[in-house]
């Protein structure tokens, strides 16, 4: 189309618009060596009216760098122009000045119809840009209506879902939510046999929105013998979110599927509505170095439900040569069998090299709490200085007589923290001969030891003890510590404890 | 020197971060990385020579990809650094190394841990337990570097180790806000001049140098482009020529004994990301250079409503950009007076090929790293 009298008549418009404008935008620079933005556009005007290409191409260049009215409307128009580099040219100018002009979204979307691919799927990658990230539909009187379009515009709309570019398909599946008053569920159904793997990928994702749970059961079933096993194992994860009995048969069809991840899945699904016969083949896998993190996290929590034998299986994987596996087999235990917790088993487990699998060892029994003294005893003389901490948080559901007893031994702990936490824990709980203690360490035991006591307590702020610390440090007068006990030093950073 | 906190003490409660590191049990000198690593250095180097044959073209056929996945056994043995200063959620592009790692982990023979090892400073002695650091520019805030750091990482570059910095190249007209350095990938060939005044602290005596094209990093698993097939030939025709000829990118590396030891870039590590879906997370657009009849006659006085910056080119001369308003380089006046427009692509072919082509480039510098 040629469009030269049309734009000789225009830019004489624009021309005559600018030169009345209060508005004449100058030079940024300041420096008579560039033209004032209108200057520019105007040239650039003119010369779309060229019959030259390479003259109006060159205009479409310059003039998409501008977001004055009259340069983007320039560039609208241009997208009608004959030559369809003009054409591509333009829709790319569209994006530099964004947003997308509200009157462009029509006829960016007729591009979606141009004879160019290039054009085609440029344009139908603006789909979510042109017609707004999750403005699927506008009010018209209270009434929900989606987006309207001219019917012409429609028909292109429509054939752009089956065009002969996977991209374009691909797009077109992308933006479908903002064409669901146009394009109908068969259209989407068609696109899940695509020969593109992706098209059917978003088509399934499409229609999985769009159908009822048991419509889309029955219309997506042939999908788990689907050639590609991405597709595959995304169907299956859709199958998750549905009903179970009306997915019962295609995952318990699909257990046999010849890929790991996607078989795996399918048990795991079945599994987790309860089908505990699954659970054999899935121990299987729990060894296999296939699985997941994710997978096998699934199947441990899941075991934690399994009144039958659930129990034993935990049990069975605090040996699994998957640390992490080990971990979430010992918080299952925990949270669900804490109850019934095997006592001389979990206090083995307490030797293990690794400390979180202590930590998750010292939860169950925490909150168990059925330890007995000879236990804890043994333990207080472990070689880990955290079990060694967590006989003084387990003395603190102990009698006094029973605390004592733990909490004297760490008080002469090799670690410094382990002695100060412990004589904490006496103090705090006013046990036998506490003052005696507590002036015995501050007077006696290095001053880093001290300091931390004297700070552990100022924090703690009983005044009773505040009292009783500042009269043996007045009497020993030791300033230093004297200072650290009347917040002179509030602001230094604790000092660190070395351990020996 | 002893490195691991352990200190050979069974009471080590430090946090262990990751399983390579919890079967070590108790103290390791650097000796015994080195030695680690040096056997898996053999071992990957093995099998790289294999892999470039079967990496030719390999992006686009979901076939090609299920024959190239290899099977391997038993637990990861490599984990990466990753350094973020301050709360990791608030790090750039989330998904980018996870996803970037595990692609390693699918195409090729190295075992890697898809979870790199967070640190928030290079004072972490953890850092000498592994042999790569990737640090994105804008991960950290300040790139001061405290006395223990520029002698940890003296140390660390030192005896074999690697820091990569994405995005530590960061063109002029990007440096004004931070996140621009995070979106725009521009071509630039000098490293930022805060990393340039972060490693002089660290190497008084060295640069950092543009890598050539030819560098053998560009080819360490990957050799060339994706298929560019079904870019817009406008744009293919520039990717090919100018923007990423055979697979190469612009990049700037400081060597320490002779081998790369810290490798910067523009920003790539928007283009790895996936999500739970396995979709890409980013929509990526190119930036390509475009020219006309008569461009110049008219570029040379337009106005322009942005700044006006300079960039260094490969060759070390300087292209003049012109910006409107916020960061957007408009065009360009290169060396003899050659003026081109610069042009936006958006596409899901162009968004496709941009991250596939960041994914290889990638995997490039990581098997890069890890075999030299």
């Amino acid at each position: 189309m040629t469009q030269s009298n049309n734009f000789t008549a225009l830019s004489a418009c624009l021309m005559v618009f600018f030169l009345m404008s209060p508005i004449v935008i100058q030079s940024v620079s300041g420096n008579d060596k560039y033209e004032s933005e209108i200057q520019t556009i105007t040239k650039c005007l003119e010369d779309l009216t060229s019959s030259s290409v390479d003259i109006r191409k060159r205009a479409v260049l310059i003039l998409g760098k501008y977001s004055h009215s009259a340069a983007k409307s320039a560039i609208i128009r241009s997208l009608r122009d004959d030559d369809a580099s003009i054409r591509r040219s333009a829709l790319v100018s569209m994006t530099e000045t964004r947003p997308f002009p509200e009157n462009s979204r029509n006829e960016v979307l007729t591009m979606i119809g141009d004879e160019d691919v290039h054009i085609r799927r440029i344009a139908s990658s603006y789909i979510p840009d042109i017609m707004g990230f999750g403005r699927t539909f506008i009010r018209i009187r209270g009434q929900i209506r989606t987006h309207q379009f001219p019917p012409d515009l429609q028909l292109i709309i429509k054939k752009a879902f089956t065009d002969n570019d996977s991209i374009v398909r691909k797009n077109m599946i992308t933006g479908y939510q903002h064409f669901k008053g146009i394009i109908d569920n068969s259209t989407i159904l068609g696109l899940l046999h695509d020969s593109d793997r992706d098209v059917r990928i978003l088509a399934l994702n499409a229609i999985s929105s769009s159908l009822n749970h048991a419509e889309f059961v029955n219309q997506t079933k042939f999908l788990e013998n689907d050639s590609d096993k991405t597709l595959r194992l995304h169907y299956v994860k859709i199958l998750a979110r549905l009903n179970i009995t009306l997915t019962i048969n295609i995952l318990k069809s699909m257990t046999d599927d010849d890929d790991f991840e996607i078989s795996t899945e399918a048990l795991i699904i079945l599994f987790e509505n309860n089908n505990f016969s699954y659970y054999p083949e899935l121990k299987k896998r729990l060894s296999n170095h296939r699985i997941s993190q994710i997978s096998g996290t699934k199947i441990i929590r899941k075991l934690g439900f399994m009144k039958d034998g659930g129990e034993a299986e935990l049990i069975a994987l605090f040996s699994h040569k998957n640390i992490g596996f080990r971990e979430l087999a010992l918080q299952t235990y925990g949270d669900y069998f804490w109850k019934t917790a095997n006592l001389n088993l979990l206090i083995d487990l307490l030797d293990d090299p690794l400390q979180q699998i202590r930590s998750r060892v010292t939860y169950v029994l925490l909150r168990n709490g059925k330890l007995d003294m000879r236990d804890l005893q043994r333990l207080s003389m472990s070689h880990y200085s955290d079990i060694r901490e967590f006989v003084i948080t387990y003395s603190k559901r102990l009698d006094n007589v029973g605390a004592m007893r733990l909490l004297i031994d760490l008080i002469i702990d090799d670690d410094n923290s382990i002695r100060i936490k412990a004589l904490m824990e006496i103090i705090n709980r006013r046990l036998d001969n506490w003052q005696e203690l507590l002036a015995q360490t501050l007077m006696d035991d290095e001053d880093e030891i001290g300091g931390e006591m004297v700070r552990m307590i100022r924090v703690s702020n009983n005044k009773e003890t505040i009292a009783f610390v500042r009269g043996i440090l007045e009497i020993s007068e030791n300033k230093k510590l004297l200072d650290i006990l009347n917040h002179h030093n509030r602001f230094q950073h604790p000092a660190v404890i070395h351990r020996r | 020197m002893k490195l691991n906190k352990a200190d050979g003490n069974p009471d080590n409660n430090s946090v262990v971060h990751d399983i390579t590191r919890l079967e070590l049990n108790g103290s390791r000198d650097f000796s015994f990385y080195l030695k680690k690593s040096f056997l898996l250095i053999i071992f990957i180097a093995s099998i790289t020579v294999q892999s470039d044959c079967l990496a030719i073209n390999p992006v686009n056929s979901h076939d090609a990809q299920r024959q190239l996945s290899i099977k391997k056994s038993g637990l990861p043995n490599v984990s990466i650094v990753q350094l973020i200063q301050g709360k990791s959620i608030h790090r750039n592009y989330p998904n980018a190394l996870p996803t970037l790692l595990s692609a390693i982990n699918d195409r090729t023979t190295v075992k890697i841990n898809k979870d790199p090892v967070i640190i928030s400073s290079f004072e972490d002695p953890i850092i000498f337990q592994h042999p790569f650091i990737f640090v994105n520019f804008g991960d950290r805030k300040d790139w001061t570097l405290s006395e223990m750091e520029k002698r940890n990482l003296r140390k660390y570059l030192e005896r074999g180790g690697f820091i990569y910095i994405d995005a530590g190249i960061n063109a002029e007209f990007l440096r004004k806000n931070r996140s621009h350095g995070q979106h725009h990938s521009f071509a630039d060939w000098e490293a930022s001049p805060v990393i340039k005044d972060a490693f002089k602290q660290v190497f008084p005596g060295k640069k950092f140098l543009p890598l050539k094209r030819t560098h053998a990093l560009f080819k360490s698993f990957y050799s060339g482009l994706p298929d560019p097939g079904n870019l817009p030939d406008s744009v293919r025709d520039f990717v090919i020529e100018e923007k990423w000829p055979q697979g190469t990118y612009s990049a700037v590396a400081m060597s320490v004994k002779g081998r790369i030891a810290v490798l910067a870039t523009p920003i790539i590590s928007m283009g790895w990301g996936k999500n739970h879906l396995g979709n890409w997370s980013t929509t990526i657009r190119f930036r390509i250079r475009e020219s006309t009849t008569g461009l110049s006659d008219y570029l040379g006085t337009a106005a322009y409503s942005g700044d006006r910056y300079e960039s260094t080119r490969e060759d070390g001369g300087r292209d003049v950009i012109y910006c409107q308003n916020d960061a957007l380089p408009a065009w360009v006046n290169e060396p003899h007076n050659r003026w081109r427009v610069f042009r936006y692509y958006q596409s899901r072919e162009i968004s496709d090929f941009a991250h596939v082509f960041y994914t290889r480039l990638g995997t490039n510098i990581f098997m890069y790293a890890l075999t030299h």
